[in-house]
C-alpha cells in the first residue's frame, strides 16, 4: 500500500547508479568524532602521542552508546572539538597515518561479544542510513515485546543518492546475511528487503539471492520521496502505520539500513565498522560516483580525491531534501554521511506570498497542512501553530521542495516545533 | 560557501508559471469569443484586462512591492472576468470591474492569496448590481436561434435556453450565447484539460461541481416532474463549465484540504442550480462560488487531514 503524500522525482535526479563501488586511499590523516549516539561524547581512551592501529577503540561509553575505533594506524596527533556535519561541536581525536606499532592494542584483542547488541556495540555500528542511531539500542527490548518483521531499508533515503542501490548489487550476500543474523536476533518471522522499483537490478540481485526463500523477501517500493523514511516504509510494506507517538517495535517492527546489514554481517566476521559508501556528487564534482571512505577523513580531503571542476557555492552533507550545508570542508565524514554534495548553485528564491495552491498539503507524508504551520509561526502565533501538530513534521521537506511560492515551510515548522516544545500548547 | 536549511531542491514551478499554465489554458475560450464576436469584443476585453492590471499595481505601488506584478495573477483575473461579461459590454465599465476586483477584492485584503473572495466573480457580481441593463444585454448566438433577440430580464437565461428545448450536444459546440467566454464549451474543456494533465488543478472541485449539477438538475429541472430533467444541459449551458473548472478551482478561495474541495464542489454545484431554478439572477455560476468561497475556511477545518499514525473515524 503506497504511503500517504510524498513527490515523484525527475529520473535525473537518481544518478551514477551504474558506477561500482570506489574504494578511496588511505586519508594521511583521520579526525574522529567521540560519537557513540546522540547525547553525550564516549569516553575517550588514548591520549596525544599515543600510537594506535587500525581497529583499535578509541572511545568507549555507557550502555547507551557505541564503542568508536581508530580508523587508520598512525599516532594521536590533536586532541580537539570539531564542527559534526549537523553542526554540533564534540570531542574528536586525530590521527596522522603511520607505521604500524609492533605490539598490538588492548583494544583489538578482545573476545567479540557473543550477543548481537553487545557485538554491533562493540563494533562500533550506528545506523547508516543518516540518523546514526546505535544499532544495540534498536536491538535491545524490554522484556516481553516482540518483533515479527524485520525490514530491511533498501529505500535510497534521498534523491541523488545511491549508495544503498550499489551496496545491494555488490554485497547482496552479506547484506541478507546480516539481516538473517538480525532476524534471528529477534527470533522475527519475516525479513522484508525494501527496494525502490525504478532500481530493477538490485531487485533482481536481491531476488536471486533469497532464490525465492520464505524467510526473506523483496518489497518493490513505489519510486517516490520519502520512501526511505521508517514510518513511509513500514506503511508501504506492512500497510499499517505505526501509531502517533509509539516505537516501531512497539508495534511489530524493526527497520534497518541495508548498509547497517552489511555492517552486521562484517562485525560476525570480526570487523569493526571503519568505513562506509559515500556518494560524492553534484554539478562541482569531476568525478561523480559511490565512494568507500573512511571514517573521520574530511570533506575536503574526499572532494581533492574525487575531484572538482569548480568551487562549490554550496557543500551537502546527505542529500539535497534533508542534508546539511556546510560553512567549510573541515568536517569529517561521520557514520552517518550518506552523501557529500558540492553544488555550483546555492541560493534559494525570495519567497513570495502563499497562494494556497495546496501543493504543500498534497506532499506532505504526515498530513499536515503545512501551509499554516507556517503562517501562524511567522506571525509569532505559537499557540495556533501548535494546535497544528508540528512535532508529527519529519523534516522531509517535500512541501518547501513544491511550493511554488518558495516558502521556507520546513525551517519554518522547526521554529514551531522548538517554540511548542517550550509553551504548554493552550498559553 | 553558502548556508541554508534544507531542503536544498526545487521542483521548477513557480506562480508566474502557474498563472501563465491558467492564461494559456484560457485561450481557446478566449479566441473562441473573439472569433464569434468578432473585433467587437475587444474592447471589453482589453478594458477588463487594463483595470486588473492598473489595481494590481496601485497597490504594489503604494506598498512599493516590486516584483510580485510578475506573478502574472492580475493578468488571470482580468481574462476570466472579460469572460464573465457580454461581449458588448461597454469597456469602462468592464475597467471599472478589473479594478475593483484587483485593487478592491484583492488588493485591500492583502494581495494575492490574502483575498477570502474570488475577485474575478465578485467584480461581475458589483457590476451586475450596477448596471444590471448592460451586463443581461446578451448577444444571442447566430447559430443557436434562429431569432436573434436579445435576452434580457431578470430570469436566468438557462431556463429561457431551455425553454428553446436546444439538445445539450448543440449546446456543447455553440455555447448558448452570452457572455464571452460561453461561445463554447468544448473550447472551456480543452483548457481544462490542460490544467488537470498538468496538475495546475485538482480534479475534485470540478467533478463535485458539475457532478451534484448534473444530478441536481436531472433531478429537480425537468418539465415532466422530478427525476426528468436532462443532467447534461445544466452542465453545458451558462457558465457552469468556465465556472467549475476555471472559477471554483481558483487556488485562493478555495480550501486546501482533499475532503473539503469535494464538499466546495458539490456545493457550488447544488447553489448554481438552486439560484438557477429558483433565483431572480441570470447566472447562478456567480454567487454559488462566491457563497462557497466564504465557506471555504470552515470546510477545511471540517476536514482536516488524518495525521500519519492517527486514529481516526474513518480509519481502523
Ligand atoms: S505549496 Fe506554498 S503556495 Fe502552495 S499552499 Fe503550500 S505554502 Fe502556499
Ligand atoms: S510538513 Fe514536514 S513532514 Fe510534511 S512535507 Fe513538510 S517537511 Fe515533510
Amino acid at each position: 500500500m503506497r504511503f500517504r503524500g510524498g513527490v515523484a522525482f525527475p529520473r535525473e535526479l537518481k544518478p551514477f547508479a551504474d558506477r561500482p563501488i570506489t574504494g578511496l586511499p588511505e586519508p594521511a590523516e583521520v579526525l574522529v568524532p567521540l560519537y557513540g549516539g546522540p547525547g553525550k561524547p564516549c569516553r575517550r581512551l588514548v591520549e596525544r602521542g599515543e600510537r594506535v592501529e587500525e581497529g583499535a577503540v578509541i572511545g568507549e561509553g555507557d550502555a547507551e552508546l557505541a564503542a568508536v575505533h581508530a580508523t587508520v594506524t598512525g599516532t594521536v596527533t590533536r586532541l580537539e572539538t570539531c564542527r559534526l556535519p549537523a553542526g554540533d561541536e564534540w570531542p574528536a581525536v586525530r590521527i596522522r597515518r603511520g607505521e604500524s606499532a609492533a605490539h598490538g592494542q588492548e583494544g583489538t584483542s578482545r573476545a567479540p561479544a557473543a550477543t548481537l547488541p553487545d557485538l554491533a556495540c562493540q563494533m562500533g555500528i550506528l545506523g547508516l542510513g543518516g540518523a546514526a542511531f546505535p544499532l544495540h539500542r534498536k536491538l535491545r527490548l524490554p522484556a516481553g515485546a516482540q518483533v515479527d518483521d524485520v525490514i530491511l531499508n533498501g529505500a535510497e533515503c534521498e534523491p541523488c543518492l545511491s549508495g544503498d542501490y550499489r551496496l545491494l548489487l555488490e554485497r547482496t550476500a552479506e547484506i541478507l546475511a546480516g539481516g538473517l543474523r538480525i532476524l534471528a536476533h529477534f527470533r522475527a518471522k519475516r525479513l522484508w528487503v525494501g527496494i525502490e522499483q525504478d532500481r530493477e537490478r538490485a531487485i533482481a540481485a536481491v531476488r536471486r539471492a533469497t532464490g525465492g526463500g520464505r524467510r526473506a523477501r523483496v518489497f518493490a517500493l513505489p519510486a517516490r520521496y520519502p520512501q526511505g523514511a521508517e514510518k513511509q516504509l513500514v506503511r508501504t510494506v506492512l500497510g499499517r502505520e505505526i501509531p502517533r507517538g509509539v516505537y516501531p517495535w512497539q508495534t511489530g517492527v524493526s527497520v534497518h539500513n541495508v548498509g547497517t546489514a552489511l555492517a552486521v554481517s562484517r562485525a560476525m566476521a570480526g570487523q569493526p565498522l571503519l568505513a562506509r559508501v559515500v556518494t560524492v556528487a553534484g554539478e562541482a564534482v569531476r568525478e561523480p560516483g559511490n565512494y568507500l571512505v573512511k571514517i573521520g577523513a574530511s570533506l575536503a580531503w574526499v572532494l581533492e580525491q574525487v575531484g572538482l571542476k569548480e568551487r562549490p557555492e554550496k557543500l551537502l552533507v546527505g542529500g539535497p531534501m534533508m542534508g546539511f550545508a556546510q560553512a567549510d570542508a573541515n568536517v569529517p565524514v561521520t557514520k552517518g554521511t550518506t552523501g557529500i554534495l558540492a553544488l555550483t548553485a546555492g541560493e534559494w528564491p525570495q519567497p513570495t506570498p502563499c497562494v494556497r495552491c495546496s501543493a504543500c498539503v498534497e506532499a506532505c507524508p504526515a498530513g499536515l497542512l503545512p501551509l499554516y504551520l507556517e503562517g501562524y509561526t511567522l506571525k509569532g502565533l505559537f499557540a495556533q501553530a501548535a494546535a497544528h501538530h508540528p512535532g508529527d513534521c519529519i523534516e522531509c521537506g517535500a512541501c518547501s521542495y513544491v511550493c511554488p511560492a518558495h516558502r521556507p515551510l520546513v525551517q519554518s515548522i522547526r521554529w514551531a516545533k522548538r517554540e511548542s516544545g517550550r509553551r504548554s500548547p493552550v498559553a | 560557501m553558502v548556508v541554508s536549511p534544507s531542503p536544498h531542491l526545487r521542483r521548477g514551478r513557480d506562480v508566474a508559471w502557474l498563472m501563465e499554465r491558467v492564461l494559456l489554458a484560457l485561450l481557446p475560450a478566449t479566441f473562441s469569443g473573439l472569433y464569434r464576436y468578432g473585433p467587437a469584443a475587444l474592447p471589453v476585453l482589453l478594458g477588463a484586462l487594463a483595470g486588473a492590471a492598473l489595481g494590481e499595481t496601485f497597490w504594489l505601488v503604494a506598498l512599493s512591492r516590486r516584483g510580485v506584478i510578475q506573478d502574472r495573477s492580475c493578468l488571470v483575473t482580468g481574462l476570466l472576468l472579460a469572460l464573465l461579461l457580454p461581449p458588448r459590454f461597454p469597456w469602462w465599465m468592464a475597467l471599472f470591474g478589473g479594478l475593483f476586483a484587483t485593487g478592491l477584492v484583492k488588493g485591500a485584503f492583502g494581495g494575492l492569496g490574502s483575498n477570502f473572495l474570488n475577485p474575478a466573480l465578485s467584480a461581475r457580481a458589483l457590476l451586475l448590481a450596477a448596471w444590471p441593463v448592460a451586463m443581461t444585454t446578451w448577444v444571442v448566438s447566430p447559430d443557436a436561434l434562429a431569432s436573434a433577440t436579445p435576452l434580457a430580464g431578470a430570469f436566468p437565461k438557462e431556463t429561457r435556453l431551455a425553454a428553446l428545448h436546444l439538445p445539450w450536444t448543440v449546446l456543447l459546440r455553440v455555447g448558448g450565447g452570452g457572455s464571452l467566454g460561453e461561445t463554447s464549451p468544448l473550447a472551456v474543456l480543452v483548457g481544462a484539460a490542460y490544467l488537470l494533465a498538468t496538475g495546475v488543478i485538482d480534479f475534485r472541485i470540478p467533478a463535485g461541481f458539475l457532478a451534484s449539477l448534473a444530478l441536481g438538475g436531472w433531478f429537480l429541472a425537468g418539465s415532466r416532474g422530478l427525476g426528468s430533467g436532462d443532467p447534461f444541459f445544466q452542465i453545458v449551458a451558462g457558465g457552469a463549465l468556465l465556472g467549475a473548472f476555471f472559477m471554483a478551482t481558483d487556488y485562493v478561495t478555495a480550501p486546501v484540504t482533499r475532503g473539503g474541495r469535494w464538499i466546495y464542489g458539490m456545493g457550488c454545484g447544488v447553489l448554481t442550480l438552486l439560484i438557477r431554478l429558483y433565483g431572480g439572477y441570470p447566472e447562478g455560476v456567480t454567487y454559488g462560488v462566491l457563497l462557497m468561497n466564504t465557506a471555504a475556511p470552515l470546510l477545511e477545518k471540517i476536514t482536516r487531514p488524518r495525521l500519519y499514525g492517527e486514529r481516526g473515524p474513518f480509519h481502523r
